[in-house]
């Protein structure tokens, strides 16, 4: 590339070629990756403990989070409900409006949106951090598999927890719902769970169920992927960790979306 | 007996490996010196099957370890040991349970088994005191301390030294290699020994390999690297800047003091 003309034409155009070829070198990253996970969740030994200490901090670590985002987006959910509702006389329809609302998309999204700022997001920066001071080496070295060690418990515990944790949202918005709604603007209990039950059957929940199977996944994947190719120091697991939030958020919505119209 | 031949490794196009071959006898313990950045480290993860290489092959007992499928792999790193430059101990667990870990995970001993060989080890490295610490409690020299504990814990029959004094004080770095050397007659591995620690390394091991630009420019006896007519290796032991830079320096108006551009070590 000698010739100056060649090298104004090229450099532009080797550019914006370079953006796509990284791209899809980076999905194939990805997706041997989760085949090297999933071949290991399979091979026996399962490292039991592990993934309980994950399930611990993936999932009872995040509870709390869970629980107040859970009662806030219900109790918005019974007022911006009550007032829309009232406008064409059919406040009785709060609770069926709430609960499928919240089971077949609130609920799984927010609840996945929260573990992966809370927890994938540690993940990560806990896997950039081993990366980074070469103990998934050590363990290498060892003659032992970092992804029976780390990222199979993680996979596990993120499928088992965030599930659990979108039935804990779900309960606790409906509540929530009910505080605004029941208690503060005077739709009875009666009704507003009556009505509910009525409206909202197994196939919401298990709607919701999928998506959030889906959802731990997901994050598990993204967040692990990402700590364990972290580059280098500090600057590298935090951009690692910033890269496992925003895409791991951007593919929940869009893994929503697609469940939503194909599946739903 | 470890056999690399030709070793050759890029990072972005840059070449950090141009070639570069030795060969380790059986109970013998090679210094791997160098220039800081001339790839020593790359070269002893490609030893230890972390790093694959462009081209180039090594040998274990004339098994190639790039022809190995992953479970001969793991069945061979079973036999190595490794000490990384910063210890490599995990946060998580506590110096025990670092120590303990690969004697968990690796073989059928039970607990008690398991506790005795690990307190005895840690006997051994002079951080029986420790056993309760974690890694972020330990100093420096504890810490290397405790990583080759654990990296020594299944008796390896080759064991790798990535810088293992590296930032400690004189009489931490005396006391590491005293370690060293005794656990190499005590447990008599193949090993190789990438460190700056000159002359001191020299006193405990077998043979020196000199890694300069990509490629081991020499190998021979402590006693031969100091015999050496190659400039470049003596120039390199003795701390002196680069002959060619020297000669440089001695024709420019002002006399350079190579000492004052040391930082005034003699």
């Amino acid at each position: 590339m000698g010739n100056p003309a060649e090298k104004w034409i090229l450099t532009p155009v080797r550019s914006v070629g370079r953006i796509p070829l990284d791209w899809v070198g980076n999905m194939g990253r990805m997706g041997l990756f989760l085949a090297q996970a999933l071949f290991y969740a399979f091979a026996p030994p399962l490292k039991f403990f592990r993934v309980l200490k994950q399930i611990r901090f993936i999932g009872f670590g995040s509870v709390t989070v869970i629980v107040l985002t859970g009662a806030f987006t219900g109790m918005v959910l019974g007022f911006q409900g009550y007032y829309t509702l009232s406008r064409v006389g059919s406040t009785a329809f709060l609770g069926p409006m709430v609960a499928l609302s919240l089971l077949r998309e609130l609920g799984p999204v927010l609840a996945a949106l929260m573990v992966t700022g809370r927890a994938g997001s540690a993940v990560t920066a806990e896997l950039g951090i081993m990366r980074n001071s070469e103990q998934i080496d050590a363990l290498e070295i060892m003659g032992l598999s970092p992804f029976r060690y780390l990222v199979v418990p993680t996979f596990l515990a993120s499928l088992i927890s965030v599930p659990l944790l979108t039935a804990i949202f779900n309960v606790v918005g409906i509540l929530g719902g009910y505080l605004v709604g029941g208690r503060l603007l005077g739709v009875s209990a009666g009704t507003y769970f009556g009505e509910m039950t009525a409206y909202a059957d197994a196939q919401d929940v298990l709607a919701g169920f999928y998506k959030s199977i889906c959802f731990g996944g997901l994050i598990a994947w993204v967040s692990c992927f990402k700590g364990y190719t972290a580059g280098f120091g500090a600057e590298g697991v935090s951009r690692a960790t910033t890269e496992a939030v925003v895409l791991s958020s951007v593919l929940i919505l869009i893994c929503d979306y697609l469940l939503t119209s194909f599946l739903f | 007996m470890i056999t690399i031949d030709n070793l050759h490794k890029s990072f972005d196009g840059v070449e950090v490996l141009k070639g570069a071959s030795l060969e380790v006898r059986d109970g013998d313990v090679v210094a791997l010196i160098g220039p800081s950045g001339e790839g020593k480290s790359v070269f002893l993860k490609h030893v230890s099957g972390l790093l694959k290489p462009d081209s180039g092959r090594i040998f274990f007992n004339g098994k190639d370890l790039c022809g190995l499928r992953r479970s001969e792999l793991v069945a061979l790193r079973s036999r190595f040991g490794f000490l990384f430059q910063n210890g490599a101990l995990f946060d998580s667990m506590t110096v025990y349970d670092n120590v303990a870990f690969p004697l968990r995970e690796k073989t059928r001993l039970s607990e008690k088994q398991i506790r005795e060989r690990v307190l005895a080890e840690l006997e051994q490295v002079g951080l029986a005191e420790a056993e309760d610490k974690y890694p972020a409690q330990l100093s420096g020299g504890m810490a290397k301390r405790a990583a080759l504990a654990r990296a020594l814990i299944r008796a390896p029959e080759i064991m790798l030294f990535d810088e293992p004094t590296t930032g400690l004080d004189p009489i931490i770095v005396h006391s590491i290699h005293e370690l060293i050397d005794s656990t190499h007659k005590r447990l008599g591995f193949s090993g190789i020994l990438v460190s700056h620690e000159i002359p001191e390394v020299f006193a405990f091991v077998q043979k020196v390999a000199f890694l300069h630009e990509g490629v081991i420019r020499f190998v021979g006896t402590p006693k031969e690297i100091f015999e050496t007519d190659d400039t470049v290796v003596r120039d390199f032991i003795r701390g002196s800047l680069p002959s060619e830079a020297l000669r440089f320096r001695e024709q420019v108006p002002f006399q350079l003091n190579v000492n004052e551009a040391r930082g005034g070590v003699a």
